[in-house]
């Protein structure tokens, strides 16, 4: 029975399930589509609420059809609906009619970043004193990471992302059509009270946030973004004002071999 | 007698701890958390649906927490899945079992239903065939997710559009041998028994009367959506959209008759309105509640 009625709930075109049975003897078709509709219509409208840049991009019509191939093919495997559409921007990529509009999969990377980054983990930020300390001891930077709190979350595109993202929220102060679509953009996100903030940050800074997230140095992470214009004291301070630096972490072997 | 000398009598009637059987509830929706916060309206209770709040942490928990400070919670799971083929997922315990120790709710409950399959997630409460074998299977779940929690849950009765012709019990049966196996309390839908009863053509006053009442922990209000099915009869719909139907706060009434006042939740999931709309309705609710006390405490016996 759960395997017939799991069937036919996600394929609209499959016959409905033997064995169902109602007072006046119908076929029992209109009512097994109420399963059907609510089904499929929740979960389009849970991922309408997870994504409603890309539903304002490309229309609610387009929406809802697209939304619906991706439920079919790719139903929630969790009971938690905020976390129902993290393969969506691979979806999004490999639908052929998604095609003309070429950063639809980076928005939808972005929208679900910002999703996570809303609901993750609360963390109390470093104590000062721990910072400055650090700062002063050259030595102590070749070997310290910096640990950021889980609601970080960086992102590259070869699109203006974030711009794109802006010009659709209420009352933007940006047009879709003013921004200049081949514009790359990197976007860090941060939630330093219940609120998630998007920043776009310039090479430098994602490339010395990039290489913490991924445990280097303070040294080497201010190092390698060294090729592009980088003041790391300002990076740090930027990162300080956002409560993104939960502690510091010591990698004494790391740092001693390179 | 004025309401809360009314409601302080109704206290040592009551089983339930630090919630009154007069309570009525709303369900705590994210775009109301300020509001609440700002004026604490008069209600007994909020409850929030548990698969909401699974997550690390952020708003939802800030302000569920604030809230907490100030009313009573029920938590209301909708994904446990205790009608599925499989055993429910044990990670989805764990789950559960943390927001509960967190919050440490008044009430819990979870559906006579099933919405997983095979690692899917549905999202919708599916029914459940109503035979020996199911019946076993289903008060094994519940058996061990009360072990498992370490505290009764209520049970909802379902919504449901179609029946199964291997079905050899009733619903209220079927509902009562779960209740009398496992020892788990009832959370009775109103809004659900209307809807069943009339989509599968039967008394719903008549249904109610079969359950076992006093394992009544808390009831449910909602509205539903009316269509037809293929024959041109009426199919209803479990929407929770609009507000309490007619008939629906009708059938509250009778049944309060029967079983007296119990915590009473009015849920609203969809065109979900300002929270003003809906203290209006709970204090519809609440009119019933104080009526039922009233005359429970001139007449205990009756």
């Amino acid at each position: 029975m759960h395997n017939a009625f799991n069937e036919s709930l996600l394929n609209p075109d499959a016959a409905i399930p033997k064995g169902l049975a109602c007072w006046n003897q119908t076929d029992c078709y209109e009512r097994f589509s109420v399963y059907r509709n609510n089904v499929m219509s929740s979960l389009i409208n849970v991922l309408a609420g997870n994504f409603p840049v890309i539903e304002q991009l490309v229309g609610q019509r387009f929406f809802r059809a697209m939304a619906k191939e991706y439920v079919m093919q790719c139903p929630p495997d969790v009971p938690m609906m905020v976390k129902y559409g993290r393969s969506f921007a691979k979806f999004i990529h490999d639908f052929p009619p998604a095609r003309s509009i070429p950063y639809l999969e980076d928005i939808a990377k972005l929208e679900f970043a910002i999703q996570e980054s809303r609901h993750a983990a609360d963390v109390q930020p470093i104590q000062l004193s721990k910072l400055i300390n650090l700062i002063e001891d050259q030595n102590k930077l070749n070997s310290t990471g910096l640990l950021l709190a889980p609601s970080t979350q960086l992102l590259n595109s070869a699109f203006p992302l974030a711009s794109i993202w802006f010009a659709h929220q209420p009352q933007a102060e940006i047009q879709l059509n003013t921004i200049a679509l081949d514009q790359a953009e990197n976007v860090l996100l941060t939630r330093p009270q219940l609120d998630v903030d998007i920043h776009r940050i310039d090479l430098g800074m994602a490339k010395f946030i990039n290489s913490l997230l991924k445990g280097l140095s303070v040294t080497q992470a201010a190092e390698l973004a060294s090729e592009f214009s980088f003041e790391p004291v300002a990076a740090i301070q930027r990162l300080i004002k956002q409560n993104a630096i939960v502690d510091l972490i010591d990698l004494p072997f790391k740092g001693a071999m390179l | 007698m004025s309401d809360l000398a009314l409601s302080k009598a109704c206290t040592a009637l009551d089983p339930i701890q630090h919630m009154l059987s007069t309570d009525v509830g709303i369900g705590l929706k994210p775009e109301h958390f300020k509001e609440i916060l700002q004026f604490l309206p008069e209600l007994g209770f909020f409850e929030i649906h548990a698969e909401n709040y699974m997550v690390d942490g952020g708003p939802l928990h800030f302000y569920l927490s604030k809230i907490r400070e100030h009313y009573p919670l029920s938590i209301h799971g909708v994904g446990l899945s205790i009608g599925a083929q499989a055993p429910v997922d044990e990670a989805h315990l764990d789950r559960l079992n943390l927001l509960l120790n967190r919050y440490q709710p008044e009430l819990f409950s979870e559906h006579l239903a099933w919405s997983t399959h095979q690692g899917h997630y549905l999202n919708d409460l599916l029914p459940v065939p109503y035979t020996q074998q199911s019946l076993k299977h289903i008060c094994e779940q519940v058996d061990h997710v009360q072990t498992r929690l370490g505290r009764r849950m209520l049970l909802e009765n379902p919504a449901t559009y179609v029946e199964f012709d291997n079905s050899d019990m009733t619903e209220e049966v079927f509902i009562t041998e779960i209740i009398k196996t496992t020892g788990c309390g009832l959370l009775i839908d109103i809004n659900n028994v209307y809807v069943s009863c009339i989509n599968h053509h039967r008394d719903p006053l008549g249904y109610i009367q079969a359950l076992p009442l006093t394992a009544v922990g808390e009831i449910h209000l909602a509205g539903f959506a009316t269509d037809q099915d293929s024959d041109g009869s009426p199919l209803l719909i479990d929407s929770h959209d609009s507000e309490v139907a007619a008939p629906v706060w009708n059938l509250y009434q009778k049944a309060l008759q029967l079983m007296g006042p119990r915590p009473t939740l009015l849920e609203r999931d969809g065109n979900v309105p300002g929270l003003a709309v809906l203290h209006e309705e709970a204090k519809q609710a609440k009119v019933f509640l104080m009526i039922q006390a009233e005359q429970q405490l001139r007449s205990p016996y009756a």
